[in-house]
């Protein structure tokens, strides 16, 4: 090695060749994995919407409707039918009236009956505080190491949330609906008004701009 | 023996977090529970292993000047197959948790300094035990971490709720600052640990990592 020449095209060609191999393994892994990651990615789309919606054996998101709520917000619907007839709604909105401490951003996914009255509210994505607005947002599953050694039933599904399971069966009228934090029923929790709000908000603007648009929705299904 | 002795220097005497204290961001970044914990280390693992073999095994044919390049090309290749086998065959929640960590592992320096300062002076066999000694060192350090964290926060682990009764979440823990703190106690402790331990056979105990005459990653092998 002593006193060599620096062949720098050498060192280019070399360089090249790793490079040459190393873009050809790669093309290679990424043919292999590309279905099964595409796959994923739907199904993680789909997940929500499942969740929130009753059994139904067609694809929603090829009826996806858009309609614009009262606060200027889109709402998407997702149509879900079962043998042809319409089995419900899916409603998807960001709301931007969350905690301002992070984006602000609340994602909902609203099922809806097929007369606009609201079934389960799921909460997408958000980033209220932990603790306070998650208390409000978080539906999800929390194993115990009880549960692993009672052994018996498998959890699965979603876990009731009060505040969230409030507005089950509800229809929007001509008003909001008004954040009640006290006695049985609860929509709100002290110390993450801003959330419950938003949230309430939310949910509202998906069944109001539904139970505005119920005919399109209805005749798009239709055809 | 000195395979096994390569493979589990990175267990203890040098592990990679804990006495190298290499590897900080994805270190601080995602131990914020054991899951996460063990998806990183295992990834990185994977990585170092891939790129250890491949190293060393060219070693004696890449020029001198250009092998940190090539080293890296090697590296960031191996980060990208594991990027996508994990967006392909993980849990598509420890895929989106780890995010952005997954193709940062490719400046990850524990990889980059064992390719540098141990595969490429080194067979193949020696460096396969010290990548799999290293990425052992790394995930158990990092599910260590991370279990203590989400622990405290939660009082739960690999998210199953160890306490049931523990309904209000402690962010300190799980957050950034809980995670300085916390990784600033294992260090206390794998030094007081070390120093009683160098007492006990009447010797000093040296911080391995405060004194480079002692740490071999930064011998970056220039001509010799």
């Amino acid at each position: 090695m002593s006193a060599q020449k620096i062949n720098i095209p050498m060192l280019g060609i070399f360089l090249g060749g790793v490079a040459a191999v190393a873009a050809g393994l790669l093309a290679g892994v990424q043919t292999l994995t590309a279905p099964q990651i595409e796959a994923n990615q739907l199904a993680a789309a789909n997940e929500a919407m499942m969740q929130v919606l009753p059994e139904y054996d067609n694809d929603p998101t090829l009826e996806a409707q858009v309609f614009q709520s009262v606060e200027g917000w889109d709402v998407t619907y997702f149509t879900a039918r079962k043998d042809g007839e319409i089995v419900g709604y899916a409603g998807k909105v960001v709301t931007p009236e969350g905690f301002p401490d992070g984006d602000g951003n609340i994602s909902l996914m609203v099922g809806l009956e097929p007369d606009g009255a609201v079934g389960t509210v799921l909460v997408t994505a958000s980033s209220e505080t932990p603790g306070l607005g998650t208390a409000i947002t978080n539906r999800k599953l929390q194993k115990t190491i009880v549960d692993l050694f009672s052994g018996g039933e498998v959890l699965e599904g979603l876990v009731p949330n009060k505040y969230l399971d409030w507005y089950a069966g509800k229809t929007a009228g001509e008003e909001r609906w008004a954040i009640v934090k006290e006695g049985e029923t609860v929509n709100g929790k002290t110390g993450a008004t801003i959330t419950s709000k938003a949230i309430c908000g939310g949910v509202y603007a998906v069944s109001r701009t539904a139970i505005e648009h119920l005919e399109e929705l209805n005749n798009n299904s239709a055809q | 023996m000195s395979a096994m002795k390569e493979f589990s220097k990175g267990l203890w005497k040098e592990n990679p977090v804990l006495v190298l204290l290499l590897g900080m961001c994805p270190t601080l970044g995602v131990t914020s529970s054991a899951t996460n914990g063990l998806g990183m280390g295992l990834a990185t693992m994977c990585v170092l292993v891939g790129s250890n073999v491949v190293v060393s095994s060219i070693r004696n044919v890449v020029p001198k000047k250009i092998r940190i390049p090539v080293y890296i090309a090697i590296i960031a290749t191996f980060v990208t197959i594991i990027d996508l086998a994990m967006q392909a065959y993980a849990p598509i929640s420890l895929y989106n948790a780890l995010g952005i960590f997954i193709p940062l592992i490719v400046v990850n320096c524990v990889v980059l300094g064992r390719a540098e300062a141990f595969a490429s002076k080194n067979g193949v066999g020696k460096s396969v035990m010290d990548a799999l000694g290293m990425g052992l060192g790394f995930t158990l350090a990092l599910v260590a971490l991370g279990a203590t964290r989400e622990f405290l926060g939660s009082g739960s682990l690999f998210q199953i709720k160890m306490i049931p009764a523990w309904k209000n979440d402690f962010m300190l823990p799980t957050s950034a600052p809980g995670a300085f703190i916390i990784l600033g106690l294992f260090l206390a402790g794998m030094n007081a640990l070390n120093i009683r331990k160098a007492r006990k056979e009447g010797k000093n105990y040296k911080a391995a990592s405060m004194d480079c005459s002692t740490c071999n990653i930064c011998d970056m092998g220039e001509e010799k």
